[in-house]
């Protein structure tokens, strides 16, 4: 039996435009399991990135709940909220999103000191450890212009697990990198979530999914298809791709 | 068409640079607009009594006894004299007003001599037709209400001591033209003509002299040194006159704080003009530099750079208009404040007109300035490539320096902050310029107002118990029996003789102060104060306009008695606005016969008395000695605090100016900050870090930027605060400041600005709240 970590109840999300109310989630039911690398695929304008900022806590949800720890964070206060971002909960952008005066070092550092569960000795020497993993500490007094795409993209990997998050949420992590440096970084999530770290991820590339091992379906704000999936191995990948292929096929994707 | 919908599209969505740059234009016009109407509303008010009230080029007041009326014709003879009058006047050596001892040379007039106007209660206006004074009526100048606190109309004036004394009540006051100004140390009263000529004829010369008031009328371009060099000549007119003044120089010293104010404003307006347009500068590269795809589009959709240029010119030509008609009405309550001001102290009614045509001008004039440097900040515009806009917009940038430390855990708000200050150092260049700018005037002002203020204008340090005046039979050599009396006293005692008299020097006539000992009342800037009967000191002005230095010799004084005297030292004086040279009472005997006046400060007060019967015991022929109130010059106190009055004034509106100044620039400075760091607080948001954080960091960013302009400022002020305040008070002749910037002076001004900063980008943070985390994520 899986444990939830993460749980929306009747999630709706709206915005109004010019008067005019676009309903984007309506009454959305979700778990998120620990330890599960969720992968949420749907077209564009499904509202999988809605769903990603309201239960990450990103956004308000208009309606229902969205438990995290026994608590609605829905209701929660900015602060409350900034503290579940520098803690319990990473994050992942396709736009990598560095700070862009802050070097490599120190943008995985700075959410470490903000956190202040560890010693600023303690993070440095994770931070170090962090951009040694990603194969970037080499480079990491460099700011993040001067870095690539796929760089920049570990860097902010390395960034959302410096404080030992329970969840990563990842938004199209390789939307912005080439084939090489996608692969890169979907190799290294792999590796976060099969050190049980779990991840909760939105994507539109079949061969992001290829890593999930639960797959989500979500077609004009409702879930319409769930699977679960083996962990991901290299040598199991073509079977796994002809699965999951088939399985978006039957979500008419 | 076009450019008037990009010009409104502008306006519409930055309304806040818009705003901005009216604001500052609207206090730089409220500054200039207010002094320069106040100016011209005295000129207009001197003008306008100088000419009602036939003001002649130069008043001789001749003592009868040294002279008489035949004197009249031999002025009359000088082929640049036009014309002359000649009125009895009394000057009375004693005199009191509600029980304030007056320290003015009072010259009493018969109500029938009408080189006044009344004023009516409220001080807004004349009485038409006065009534001519009743008996025990008087007539005092205007400036008397700011001088001496609570003098009103009934108030009583006493002339003269229990031997002969005339007592006033006070009918009103009267504007004056040529010595109503609080500055001038002469002043006019006027009793009816029946009392005038009671007390003419009773002046014996003790405490009443008979004087013949001369009006003399020069032809147009007389030099009037010129004239009076010549008149000593023919007629010795400085030996037999007890002051010889021009209404040039009347009129100097009456706007002799307006005129100051304006030199002060003029460096002022030139620091807010440079901080207006630092602040366009960058507000218009930041602009640019946003706004790079827009105006890459606008230019492939067929917009010249001629024609974006334009816009942005007319954009800020269009702000800084409004903000000079802003500026232009709500100078119009405040000239009226600041002419209230001024009123007690010209002795002048003025009117509170706003000089509209001339302060149009010269905000035209600004608006053309800041157009020029507006033209020269778009030149960037021509640089923007079509392409690459549309493409994405312009190269990456690399927040990259060599003044970047290592962000520490702790205080972590500090070091973002001050990571966010050397990354961008460049566009902060302006601000902490503007800083440097803003707090250097704070300092400069602070010490020019401690200067100006209180009891630095107060030259020497005797506060006298006691004051002794001498009699025909004294002679100079008696000081020693003088002081020695004194001292079998009280051996502890200060004594100065003083005496004060225009004399010629080096055949111009100048303020002569003579004291012994001198250096009782100055301190030399260089050199040594005068000791000796043959030795003098000058000020730095007089040295530069006799073209004389220390160790030259000049010849004092007029005719036969002229001496040789050597200079021995500069010292600086205000008195006659610097144009003044200090010599020893044996000095001034020996050149002019002039006997001193002696003041006596006791180190026991309880001695006054016995001193005061000892002196009338043992030296009664020579002297007549009066116990002085021990309160410094109730008068002196009141120009002193209408001094401090405008002096505190001064360092307010420019501490002020300076904080609303600074409040504009860092809402311009933040609004472009933070929608070009929008990203990043976005990001710094999803990292954990709460709204108030990101404020903190804000302020703290443009706390160090304040730090450091402060530091710069305070290191510039004491390297040029000197020579700015120099130039300035040389007019009013301070020629040197002595250093007088302390920790406190930095401090005030430091703190004040710096806590501005940090309060003002704190506040104009606040708008992180709004910046929402999802705005990072793309769809």
């Amino acid at each position: 039996m899986k444990k939830t970590i993460l749980s929306a109840k009747g999630l709706s999300k709206s915005f109004a435009q010019n008067g005019v109310q676009s309903h984007i989630l309506s009454g959305l039911d979700i778990d998120i399991y620990e330890g599960d690398f969720t992968v949420i695929m749907g077209a564009s304008g499904s509202g999988k990135s809605t769903l990603l900022y309201a239960l990450s806590g990103m956004d308000r949800a208009t309606g229902g709940k969205v438990i995290y720890n026994g608590e609605d964070l829905v209701k929660m206060s900015e602060n409350e909220l900034a503290r579940l971002r520098h803690g319990d909960f990473g994050f992942i952008f396709q736009q990598m999103h560095l700070v862009s005066n802050l070097s490599l070092f120190e943008n995985v550092a700075v959410p470490g000191y903000l956190n202040k569960a560890k010693s600023p000795d303690e993070v440095n020497r994770l931070a170090d450890e962090l951009l040694a993993k990603m194969g970037i500490d080499g480079i990491k007094t460099q700011l993040p212009s001067q870095c690539s795409g796929g760089e920049q993209q570990r860097c902010a990997i390395a960034r959302a697990v410096i404080n030992e998050p329970k969840l990563i949420f990842a938004d199209e992590p390789t939307g912005a990198l080439n084939r090489r440096n996608t692969t890169e970084v979907l190799d290294l999530l792999t590796d976060l979530n099969k050190n049980g770290q779990s991840i909760l991820m939105v994507t539109h590339d079949s061969r992001a999914a290829l890593r999930a091992t639960r797959l989500i379906y979500l077609a004009d704000g409702s879930v319409i298809g769930d699977i679960e999936l083996e962990p991901y191995t290299e040598e199991a990948e073509k079977s796994r791709e002809a699965q999951v292929n088939a399985w978006l096929a039957s979500m008419e994707w | 068409m076009e450019i008037i919908k990009l010009i409104k599209a502008n306006i519409k969505h930055k309304k806040g640079a818009f705003k901005s740059i009216a604001a500052l234009m609207t206090i730089i016009v409220v500054s200039f607009t207010v002094t320069v109407s106040n100016n011209d509303n005295i000129d207009k008010a001197l003008t306008n009594a100088h000419s009602v009230l036939e003001t002649p080029d130069v008043t001789a007041f001749l003592i009868e006894g040294k002279t008489d009326r035949s004197i009249i014709d031999d002025i009359k003879a000088n082929p640049d004299v036009t014309g002359i009058s000649a009125t009895d006047c009394v000057n009375s050596g004693k005199a009191s007003v509600d029980g304030y001892e007056t320290y003015q040379m009072g010259m009493i007039y018969p109500d029938s001599h009408k080189v006044y106007r009344v004023l009516n209660e409220n001080f807004n206006g004349y009485i038409e037709n006065p009534e001519p004074l009743g008996e025990g009526e008087i007539y005092l100048p205007y400036s008397f209400t700011g001088l001496y606190k609570g003098v009103k109309i009934g108030s009583e004036m006493v002339f003269g001591d229990e031997e002969t004394q005339y007592k006033f009540k006070v009918k009103g006051f009267i504007e004056e033209s040529n010595f109503g100004s609080a500055v001038i140390g002469t002043k006019r009263y006027f009793v009816s003509d029946k009392d005038f000529e009671k007390i003419h004829e009773n002046a014996d010369g003790k405490y009443f002299a008979k004087i013949i008031d001369a009006g003399i009328e020069l032809c147009d371009g007389a030099d009037y040194f010129a004239v009076k060099k010549a008149l000593d000549d023919s007629c010795g007119i400085s030996d037999k006159s007890a002051l010889i003044i021009s209404s040039d120089e009347t009129t100097a010293y009456t706007k002799l704080y307006s005129d100051t104010g304006s030199n002060i404003l003029l460096v002022f307006l030139i620091l807010l003009i440079t901080i207006v347009i630092i602040s366009m500068w960058h507000s218009i590269s930041t602009s640019v530099e946003m706004e790079y795809v827009n105006l890459g589009i606008l230019k492939s959709q067929g917009f010249t750079s001629g024609k974006i240029r334009l816009v942005y010119i007319l954009q800020y030509v269009f702000a800084e208009l409004i903000g000079a008609v802003i500026g232009l009405i709500l100078s119009i309550p405040l000239t009226m404040a600041l002419g209230r001001l001024f009123q007690p102290i010209t002795g002048l009614i003025t009117a509170t007109d706003v000089s509209i045509l001339k302060c149009t001008a010269i905000s035209l004039g600004i608006i053309i300035l800041c157009g020029v440097f507006v033209i020269l900040a778009t030149r960037k515009v021509s640089r923007i490539s079509p392409v690459r806009a549309i493409s994405g917009g312009k190269s990456e940038v690399h927040f990259d320096s060599r003044l970047n430390m290592p962000i520490k855990a702790k205080p972590l708000s500090l070091f973002m902050g001050l990571r966010q200050f050397t990354s961008r150092g460049k566009s902060y260049i302006g601000s902490v310029f503007i800083v440097a700018l803003l707090v250097y005037f704070m300092m400069s002002i602070s010490v020019l107002s401690q200067r100006l203020s209180g009891d630095n204008l107060v030259e020497g340090n005797i506060n006298p118990n006691i004051s002794a005046v001498m009699s025909d039979e004294f002679e100079i050599s008696d000081i020693k029996r003088f002081e020695e009396e004194i001292s079998s006293v009280d051996k502890d005692a200060k004594t100065l003789f003083a005496y004060n008299k225009y004399v010629m020097i080096d055949g111009i006539e100048l303020y002569c102060t003579a004291y012994s000992p001198a250096e009782l009342m100055y301190k030399p800037l260089e050199g040594r104060m005068p000791i000796y009967d043959n030795e003098a000191s000058i000020t730095e002005i007089v040295a530069d306009e006799l073209g004389k230095k220390i160790g030259d010799t000049v010849i004092i004084g007029s005719g036969e008695k002229a001496k040789e005297f050597i200079i021995t030292g500069y010292h600086q004086a205000m008195n006659d606005l610097g144009r003044t040279f200090l010599i020893t009472a044996e000095g001034l005997y020996r050149v002019n016969g002039a006997k001193p006046v002696c003041y006596v400060e006791l180190s026991d007060i309880s001695l006054a008395d016995k001193l005061s019967k000892a002196l009338d015991d043992n030296l009664g022929e020579l002297i007549s000695a009066k116990t002085v109130n021990t309160e410094r010059s109730n008068a002196t106190d009141g120009m002193l605090e209408l001094i401090d009055a405008i002096c505190l004034i001064l360092v307010l509106a420019v501490f002020g100016v300076s904080v609303i100044f600074s409040a504009v620039v860092i809402g311009m400075i933040c609004t472009k900050a933070f929608i070009k760091e929008r990203s990043d607080i976005g990001i710094l948001k999803a990292i954990g870090f709460t709204a108030k954080e990101l404020q903190r960091q804000f302020a703290f960013r443009f706390l160090i930027v304040s730090a450091t302009g402060s530091v710069i400022g305070g290191i510039c002020s004491l390297f040029f605060t000197k020579p700015l305040l120099e130039m300035l008070l040389r007019m009013v002749g301070v020629t040197r400041i002595e250093s007088s910037i302390t920790i406190v002076t930095f401090i005030v001004p430091a703190v004040l600005i710096c806590l501005c900063f940090f309060v003002f980008s704190y506040f104009a943070a606040r708008k992180t709240k709004k910046v929402e985390v999802r705005e990072l994520i793309s769809e």
